[in-house]
Parts: structure tokens; C-alpha cells; sequence
């Protein structure tokens, strides 16, 4: 079964924000019977991995050290989840998760919505960011 | 520069939300007594072209907007904003098409009205809220995205542009062609046009095309479905805590509240 993934690209750290992503990230790969995988890609990278690596499965960090840059960061997402090819990508309501979210939909030949309620599993197509 | 600023019909999001109705077979909403209104970001977006026009003079801005025969009407309001040029792509097929399909006609007509450098969207329309048309309209024309921005001057040929963030504000210089999302700042609350100019921009010419003339043809389920559409429901009690004293009363308030919230 395909993984889920949560990106994590906020500065903000494992807030409660990440934590909630991680939790909806939890139900749904349960739901799938499938493992949770975070992509951790911040300035606080290796801080972020060791908290989150204690509700996921799989922690993968994507070192660059600098400062958010869109282009870099979505080519490293396409990449990385390319080679997962996850059941789904979920990303947290942050201003860069939500800038990169439709775009690396698009590359990944996904969808993307908004969803600030409850995911439910009632089928599966195809990949879904 | 040339700059094309995308706008949004969407029914009036401020009416009373007991008047709010959706149609559950339909999977929309329905118009009932609302408005059409041009949405708020995207005015937003065009305030902010309009501004930019002012401090570089060589500046032309054309308006777009992929909906019914009634989005006319806010591209006539953007003309006597005096926006220079509006063009309208007529959806006579589906009353709510997905981000993509949206994107895919906006990309389609932008290729057919020419060349431009900056290309602007709200962030997010008030009717669905889905905020995807920046980042996918930016892959379908190859270009890249900012998001988020509220004011941008031009600086050396290129750009610099000011954008919110979780925390604070960024300070970002790009070149052009680009998509930038706008959010709304006390900085570019829409004018609202003279009342001449109003009527002005109905003698003003305004270019209309179909999805055929586009060379577009729709999809169904090629993105998403909408499987449900419903208002949730709101459920409140009320409880009175008891307690024969002041103190009483208070550790009994403190439980309950200790008993509802672990439920959550």
C-alpha cells in the first residue's frame, strides 16, 4: 500500500499546526492500512525530524540549510514524492505549503483541495496532494 | 509592462448566512436574493495593477475573467476602475468547473490575448475558497509564482514585491513574466469608479469568446467531483452548573469543562 506523506516546510517548527497535520496524517494512513512518511524541508530541519519522527514512520529530510526558496523547494517535493508515488500528500495551512501545494499537484498529475474538516477514505483513483 | 489581472464573478459572500441556501442535487449553491459581486482578492489584485500602473506609466493592464454571460458586468466595473482592455471566456457548460479546468481556459485564452509580464489572481475566491489558480495557472504557462503579495513597485527592469507570511512580512525582488497571488492590505482596498466612468465602460468594447473559440473542450471528472455539498450543522446546549456556594459552583464549572474537553 502507498504511503501518506505530510510535508512539513513551515519555520514555525512542530507547532500545533504540524502536530494536527501529523494526527490527520495518522487517521488516514490507518484508514488505508498504509505507513506515514513525513518530508521534513525548513531551516529547523533536523530539529523538526527528531519531534516528528516520534508520531511517523519515516522521516525524510531534505537538507539545503537556506532560507525558503519556492522553485528549489517544489523541485525537491516532485522529486522526493515521485519516488514514493504516495497515496496522498497532505501539507499544513502555512503561507509556503499552501503556495507550493497546487503546483506540485499539477507536476505529479494530482489534485489538490482545501480541507480543513475530516478525511475520509471512499475509494482510491489516483494520487491526491 | 503589460500586466493581465483575472477576476471572479462569485455570489455576494456577505449575505446573511440565514439566507444561505445550497441545492444538494445540484452540489452548488443556490443565487436566491445574493448578488453577483466581482470577488474581494481580486479586486484586491486589480487595485494593486492599478497602483503599479500609476508609478510606471507604460503600463497596460487587460482584465479576464472564464464564467457566465453575467461576469460582463465585472469586467465592465474593472473597465471603470480603468483597467485598459477586458476580455470574457463564456461557461455555458458547468456552473462550478474544477481549479484546473479553470486554470487550463484562463492559460488558453492568456496564450490567445498575447504576451505578458505580470500576470495577478486573488489568492482565493470567496465562494469556494480553494485558492489553487495562481500555483496551477503559473505550470500551465511555465512561469514562476509568487504568492501572497500585497503591493509590488517596479525596481531595475524587474520587480519588488511585498508579501505575507505566517510571521511577518517578506521583501522579494523577481523578474518577469510572473503569477503572483494578491491578498488583500490597507494598501490596496479597491477604488470604486466614478459614476461617468461607470457608464463609460458599457461603450467600451469588450472581447468574448467561447470554450470553442478557444479550442477547449470540458472534461467531466477530469480533477475532482464535488460528492456532497451541505451547511453544517451548528448544535449548541446549554448546561447551569450547580452547587450550593460560590466555590462550589466554580470546581463544578472547572470539571465539566475538564469533561467536555478531553472528549474533544
Amino acid at each position: 500500500m502507498n504511503d501518506v506523506v505530510i510535508c512539513l516546510l513551515s519555520p514555525a517548527g512542530f507547532d500545533r499546526a504540524a502536530q494536527g497535520l501529523a494526527g490527520a496524517g495518522r487517521r488516514l494512513a490507518e484508514q488505508l492500512g498504509s505507513q506515514l512518511t513525513a518530508i521534513v524541508l525548513s531551516q529547523q530541519s533536523p530539529a523538526i525530524a527528531q519531534e516528528v519522527a516520534t508520531v511517523v514512520d519515516k522521516v525524510i529530510v531534505v537538507v539545503d540549510g537556506g532560507e525558503y526558496q519556492p522553485e528549489p523547494a517544489l523541485s525537491a517535493l516532485t522529486k522526493v514524492c515521485s519516488r514514493l508515488s504516495p497515496a496522498a500528500i497532505l501539507f499544513g495551512n502555512d503561507t509556503y505549503s499552501q503556495e507550493v501545494t497546487p503546483r506540485l499537484a499539477h507536476r505529479l498529475g494530482g489534485a489538490t483541495d482545501d480541507a480543513d474538516g475530516e478525511l475520509r477514505v471512499c475509494g482510491r483513483r489516483g494520487q491526491e496532494a | 509592462m503589460n500586466i493581465l489581472v483575472c477576476l471572479k464573478q462569485i455570489l455576494d459572500p456577505e449575505i446573511p448566512a440565514r439566507e444561505f441556501r445550497v441545492n444538494p442535487a445540484k452540489r452548488e449553491a443556490e443565487r436566491g436574493n445574493a448578488n453577483l459581486v466581482t470577488n474581494i482578492f481580486c479586486e484586491n489584485a486589480l487595485e494593486t495593477a492599478l497602483q503599479f500602473r500609476e508609478t510606471l506609466s507604460e503600463t497596460k493592464i487587460t482584465v479576464l475573467s472564464f464564467g457566465a454571460s453575467t461576469a460582463e458586468d465585472s469586467l465592465r466595473k474593472a473597465l471603470a476602475m480603468k483597467a485598459d482592455a477586458a476580455a470574457l471566456v463564456i461557461n455555458d457548460k458547468t456552473s462550478n468547473p474544477d481549479p484546473l479546468t479553470v486554470t487550463q481556459v484562463l492559460a488558453a485564452a492568456i496564450r490567445k490575448l498575447g504576451s505578458f509580464d505580470l500576470i495577478m489572481v486573488g489568492r482565493e475566491a470567496g465562494d469556494w475558497g480553494a485558492g489553487q489558480t495562481a500555483g496551477l495557472l503559473a505550470e500551465e504557462l511555465k512561469m514562476p509564482c509568487v504568492s501572497f503579495v500585497d503591493r509590488i513597485e517596479p525596481m531595475n527592469g524587474g520587480l519588488r514585491l511585498n508579501r505575507q507570511t505566517d510571521s511577518g512580512s517578506e521583501v522579494l525582488e523577481a523578474q518577469t513574466p510572473l503569477v503572483v497571488s494578491i491578498t488583500n492590505d490597507e494598501h490596496n482596498v479597491p477604488r470604486i469608479p466614478k459614476v461617468r466612468d461607470v457608464m463609460m465602460s458599457y461603450r467600451q468594447p469588450l472581447t468574448q469568446w467561447t470554450l470553442a473559440d478557444l479550442g477547449y473542450q470540458l472534461e467531466d471528472d477530469k480533477y475532482y467531483q464535488v460528492v456532497d455539498l451541505s451547511i453544517p450543522q451548528k448544535e449548541s446546549r446549554c448546561e447551569f452548573v450547580t452547587g450550593d456556594t460560590l466555590d462550589e459552583r466554580v470546581e463544578s464549572l472547572a470539571k465539566r469543562i475538564t469533561e467536555v474537553t478531553s472528549l474533544l
